[in-house]
């Protein structure tokens, strides 16, 4: 089982601020979508309202074609996870595993246990002596283990260190595999995690920037290599997100589809073209105006 | 749906019974070893004997006061983040209000039981001023269930200012402390028969809590706490779930 998401025309308003703008956009049951955006572009806000931890203040949403706020159904079958843990600090990790296991409807004990274990987390440790990165692993391990048809992990593993990050990411995709369902990660690393991705959502001030599936994303830019005073010649009048130059050659990244003629015309330069890393799109997407001329 | 519901508070009310079940048998164990020894020493020591157990009487009101404080604050983000609606959330908290009420009301009639038979295996008398609140199974019943009202009023009042203090910052948070605190404040001084109060009120046919018969009392501490609870139950409808 696993949950489609309807946004429309969502907005959230903190006092003054608004947090999200006029937002819509749709995500398909059984997808894992990456929720990019730059400090303070909404991510946490969007998923808080995705998982009901609040209510939009305008437009709707619909959570497996249902408003999820206090929606039993939904709520009991979406998990999301956030960095700090919503766990209690005072409790054991086994508690917490425990707790976990008493209110999640799918929940994989087996899976929880494997997971601890592959993290090395201490079952008779308290909560709050535990590291920034045992935190988050265990922040993992609740929303893996939960098996929830919406799992939504918003920059949970960014207190982890390189191996257990890599761990999480294999974990993810292996049992996404095994149990298809909505996984929304919402994330700074995007290079790390850009490949598990089927689809990218990028916003930015409260708006969508972009959502296409990441394949999309990644022609919508070129890197071309090669000798960078040919580079520079063919990339003239382009869109230049990146450029990077060791000796005569050259990398230059830019933004925008290029056509069959212009390949061809690259290939008959000596030039080679690439993808474009997630990462230089989502910089040049989410760049203030000012920044971007 | 309502299956899931109900299980749903049902679980949150154990939840918070495992969390603080430990904490509550500490506080019991505490009080009676306290005042089992206050019990020995003043009326074996001493000339003239009376009651001790009266004096813990004020103990458990404080005590479910501040786990009604704890409820919104500690429980709410955990569950909710777990998937528990507020709605059930808010009925596993009544469920569990209720529950420890009772519970310290029992426990706080069966204390006079206890005394009074020591008491009266000695020849002593346990209350001067001829009040018995546990002189019969129909009057231990009723001032029970003063102590159960008042014990309540207090715990709901404790959960109500702490859930205005999530919702609505500090400052409102502690205007909430005296309209929420009034009715048990104002139970317990009709309870112990403050004769100000009564004074206000007009003593006639208020006859209230330990000097007459089974009264009004209990059902006025009912609507209190109802009126309590129905407020932070609107308070929590719509909480937004914070990070830490």
């Amino acid at each position: 089982m696993s949950f489609g998401i309807e946004v429309e025309n969502l907005s959230l308003d903190y006092g003054d601020t608004r947090a999200l703008d006029d937002m819509s956009f749709t995500i398909p049951s059984g997808t894992i979508v990456g929720l990019l955006g730059r400090n303070g572009s909404g991510k946490t806000s969007l998923v808080s309202v995705l998982a009901a931890f609040r209510r939009g203040s305008s437009g709707e949403v619909r959570v497996d074609g249902q408003d999820p706020f206090e929606n039993a159904e939904i709520m009991a079958n979406t998990c999301l996870i956030r960095e700090g843990g919503d766990v209690a600090d005072n409790e054991r990790v086994s508690s917490v595993i425990d707790f976990a296991a008493r209110h999640r409807l799918n929940w994989d004990a087996a899976l929880a246990d494997r997971l601890l274990d592959r993290f090395k987390l201490p079952r008779k440790k308290r909560v709050k002596s535990l590291s920034r990165g045992m935190r988050s692993a265990l922040g993992v391990v609740l929303g893996m283990a939960s098996r929830a048809p919406l799992t939504i992990f918003d920059e949970v593993h960014l207190g982890m260190d390189a191996p257990s990050r890599y761990a999480f990411y294999e974990e993810l995709l292996n049992d996404y595999l095994e149990h298809p369902r909505t996984v929304i990660l919402s994330t700074h690393l995007i290079e790390e995690v850009a490949s598990l991705f089927e689809d990218v959502l990028i916003i930015d001030h409260g708006g969508v920037v972009m959502h296409e599936p990441t394949e999309d994303v990644r022609e919508r830019g070129v890197a071309i290599t090669g000798p960078i005073e040919a580079v520079d010649r063919f990339c003239e009048g382009m869109t230049v997100l990146n450029r990077q130059q060791l000796g005569g050659s050259g990398q230059v990244t830019t933004f925008g589809t290029m056509t069959d003629d212009r390949r061809r015309e690259a290939k008959a330069a000596g030039l080679e073209l690439g993808p474009v890393p997630l990462q230089d799109l989502f910089v040049h997407l989410t760049k203030d105006k000012e920044d971007r001329s | 749906m309502t299956r899931l519901r109900t299980n749903r508070a049902t679980a949150v009310a154990a939840d918070l019974v495992r969390a603080q079940g430990y904490i509550v048998l500490l506080f019991w164990g505490a009080m009676i070893a306290l005042f089992g020894v206050i019990s020995t020493l003043v009326n074996i020591l001493g000339t003239s004997h009376s009651s001790a157990w009266v004096g813990a009487r004020w103990w458990p009101q404080f005590f479910l006061l501040s786990m009604g404080v704890q409820l919104t604050a500690q429980f709410l983000r955990i569950h909710v983040s777990h998937g528990v609606t507020r709605r059930a959330f808010a009925l596993g908290g009544v469920l569990y209000g209720v529950g420890m009420s009772v519970f310290s009301g029992i426990v706080m009639q069966l204390g006079f039981v206890v005394e009074r038979a020591v008491f009266a295996a000695n020849g002593w008398e346990q209350f001067h001023d001829q009040v018995d609140i546990v002189a019969s199974p129909l009057r231990a019943m009723g001032s029970g269930l003063e102590f159960v009202a008042l014990y309540a009023a207090y715990f709901f009042a404790g959960w109500l200012i702490s859930t205005c203090f999530y919702r609505l910052g500090v400052v409102i948070g502690l205007l909430s402390i005296i309209p929420a605190v009034a009715p048990s404040v104002t139970m317990e001084l009709l309870q112990w028969h403050n004769p100000t109060l009564l004074g206000m009120l007009g003593s006639a046919g208020r006859s209230l809590g330990l000097t007459g018969t089974v009264s009004t009392y209990p059902a006025i501490g009912a609507i209190a706490v109802a009126i309590l609870a129905a407020l932070t139950i609107a308070q929590l409808k719509t909480a937004a779930i914070n990070e830490k």
